[in-house]
């Protein structure tokens, strides 16, 4: 009984490692500049997140965990490194900071909630939706995928009707995954 | 958090509206925001810019979280993977358990032990696992050549050994690191050949993990269990091998590493290596032997004869006034059996033993036995060690 419960956190943790660790990732490293220091930096979070998995109630919870611990990881490393450079510390540079962090999670948020949806659509319909997210209109994304553009059309309401399921689940998403595999 | 708790609503909003499918009602919602602030509004502006012009990293991106998902799961699921390993010989070795047992049932019930005493006890041969960067499994074991085609090398593996080959080509993009790792189990040896032309002999119950190609200003492999490295030489970029948290600093040299029980024991043949354990460092010379213990977190030199170490590499059991425990662990490992020790006391005997490791492993029990201090009893794949009797003499 042990050994299923172990499975199913795993599986329960993969899907949450591979749902968050790209946003994640992205934000260190436009933190850091560095993809070396970045992955080391997700990692980290990712194991913090891991020592308090099972009292998060929550997905929401975990998540707003994950970006917090990462973000005061990547604090805690700038400190150490202006320790080391003997460079004065200045009290208010985290508040300056904080509005900063919280526009670079919504735009990873943004993206990871979009493609994670467009990338459950059958492939050509994906095609159509990522040309429209480029700012192709329906003339152009015919020409460009050499079908009509009332194909177009319907192909695009049929996606609708899956992108709206697939978002309005977006918060029980872990769950969604582990049916899918 | 409160405050990150609001963006994450935003998001899915923005999200929604940009996949063409939000409510009117949220559509409001998300409005309220964006004129809220002229910052908000210049922000929303930023993530259209984001999602139009970003993105075609996207499938770059998912290798990259697969390879960190394996780092991340061989540390804190190792018990899973261990557990998944074994399931999967499980399913291989249940399948003929079930012909043989319909084969044999009849004829069972007449003689229950002895089948189980018939198993034969053979020496390790050439046998490993290679797990790749995108999670699959190759058993090494066949015997005709194997070949394989990943980016930027070229791979053939034999019976006995696997050779990764740089194929001689300048990409511009910096390269990330491919992990592979060759599992050798008990009863099995295998040897690999770097793409930087390292060789490194793996012995029974052991594992590396290397890039299949060394990329940046360093190389750097894992090792747990015992090896033998021959390093080639690139002064450039320093080798590095990493058992259990000591850090192996080479520049072309050969000696052997092994990991055992805490303990991480090095000992160098030829060259120079500059070994780490936490704050520690020490810089070895050949012929000596330097033993980590995790633990006391202490770094124990001794002079030795270095060649003795590594003979294991060429086929000879080699022991010198070593326990007869750590005789038992070797043999287990090589010969896939269990030793029990039915008296705690005989695993303190001392014994110096040099013998062929394809040998039939009768013939090495029968020398210690010589000594008459112990007696060895087989049964099947269990090695029983009792404190030898009077009564033994009379037998013989």
């Amino acid at each position: 009984m042990l050994f299923i419960m172990a499975i199913v956190s795993h599986k329960e943790f993969k899907a949450f490692f591979e749902t968050f660790f790209i946003p994640v990732y992205t934000l260190m490293q436009r933190y850091t500049g560095e993809r070396e220091l970045s992955r080391d930096f997700t990692q980290e979070a990712f194991v913090r997140v891991f020592e308090h998995w099972g009292e998060f109630e929550t997905e929401e919870n975990a998540k707003a965990f994950l970006y917090t611990v990462a973000r005061r990881i990547y604090l805690d490393h700038c400190k150490h490194q202006k320790i080391e450079n003997q460079y004065q510390n200045r009290v208010n540079e985290e508040e300056l900071e904080e509005y900063d962090f919280l526009k670079e999670v919504t735009q990873q948020e943004v993206s990871r909630i979009l493609y994670d949806a467009v990338d459950k659509l059958p492939s050509q319909t994906r095609s159509i939706i990522l040309l429209n997210l480029k700012g192709f209109n329906n003339t152009e994304v015919a020409e460009r995928l050499g079908v009509s553009v009332n194909t177009i059309k319907s192909l695009k309401k049929s996606a609708y009707v899956t992108l709206r399921t697939l978002l309005s689940k977006d918060l029980l998403m872990i769950l969604f995954v582990l049916v899918d595999k | 958090m409160n405050l990150l708790r609001r963006r994450f609503k935003i998001a899915h909003l923005i999200a929604e509206e940009f996949a063409g499918v939000i409510t009117k009602e949220n559509q409001a919602r998300l409005e309220q925001w964006r004129v809220e602030s002229p910052a908000h509004a210049k922000e929303y502006d930023e993530i259209r810019t984001y999602i139009m012009t970003g993105n075609e990293h996207r499938e770059k991106g998912k290798q990259t979280v697969k390879n960190e998902w394996r780092k991340f799961e061989r540390v804190y699921f190792r018990k899973y993977v261990i557990w998944k390993r074994i399931g999967r010989c499980a399913a291989i070795m249940v399948i003929p358990l079930l012909v043989c047992g319909y084969f044999v049932s009849s004829e069972w019930k007449s003689s229950e032990v002895t089948i189980i005493d018939n198993v034969e006890i053979v020496p390790g041969t050439g046998r490993a696992q290679l797990i790749m960067a995108d999670g699959r499994f190759l058993k090494l074991e066949q015997k005709e050549n194997m070949k394989l085609d990943l980016p930027g090398v070229k791979i053939v593996a034999t019976e006995k050994k696997i050779v990764y080959r740089a194929i001689e080509e300048e990409t511009s993009t910096p390269k990330e690191e491919e992990y592979n790792t060759l599992v050798v189990p008990r009863g099995g040896e295998y040897m690999v050949e770097l793409s930087d032309g390292t060789k490194v002999w793996l012995n029974s119950d052991s594992e590396l993990r290397f890039p299949i190609t060394f990329v940046g200003d360093r190389r750097s492999v894992e090792i747990e269990g015992e090896a033998y490295f021959e390093v080639a030489k690139d002064e450039g970029k320093p080798f590095h091998v990493l058992a259990k948290g000591v850090d192996i600093k080479v520049l072309g040299t050969s000696f052997n590493v092994m990991t055992y029980r805490g303990r991480t024991i090095t000992t160098l043949v030829e060259g120079k290596v500059c070994l780490t354990y936490k704050d520690e460092s020490v810089l070895m010379v050949p012929d000596r032997q330097a033993e980590v213990i995790a633990e006391t977190g202490k770094i124990l030199m001794r002079e030795v004869d270095a060649r003795n170490f590594t003979l294991w590499k060429d086929g000879v059991f080699y022991f010198e006034n070593a326990a007869l425990e750590t005789i038992a662990e070797r043999l287990s490992q090589w010969y896939d059996v269990n030793i029990v020790f039915n008296d705690e006391a005989l695993k303190k005997l001392r014994y110096s033993v040099e013998m062929k490791r394809y040998n039939n492993i009768q013939d090495l029990l029968t020398k210690i036995e010589k000594t008459q201090k112990v007696k060895f009893l087989i049964q099947g794949k269990s090695i029983y060690i009792h404190k030898w009797l009077e009564t033994y003499d009379l037998l013989e």
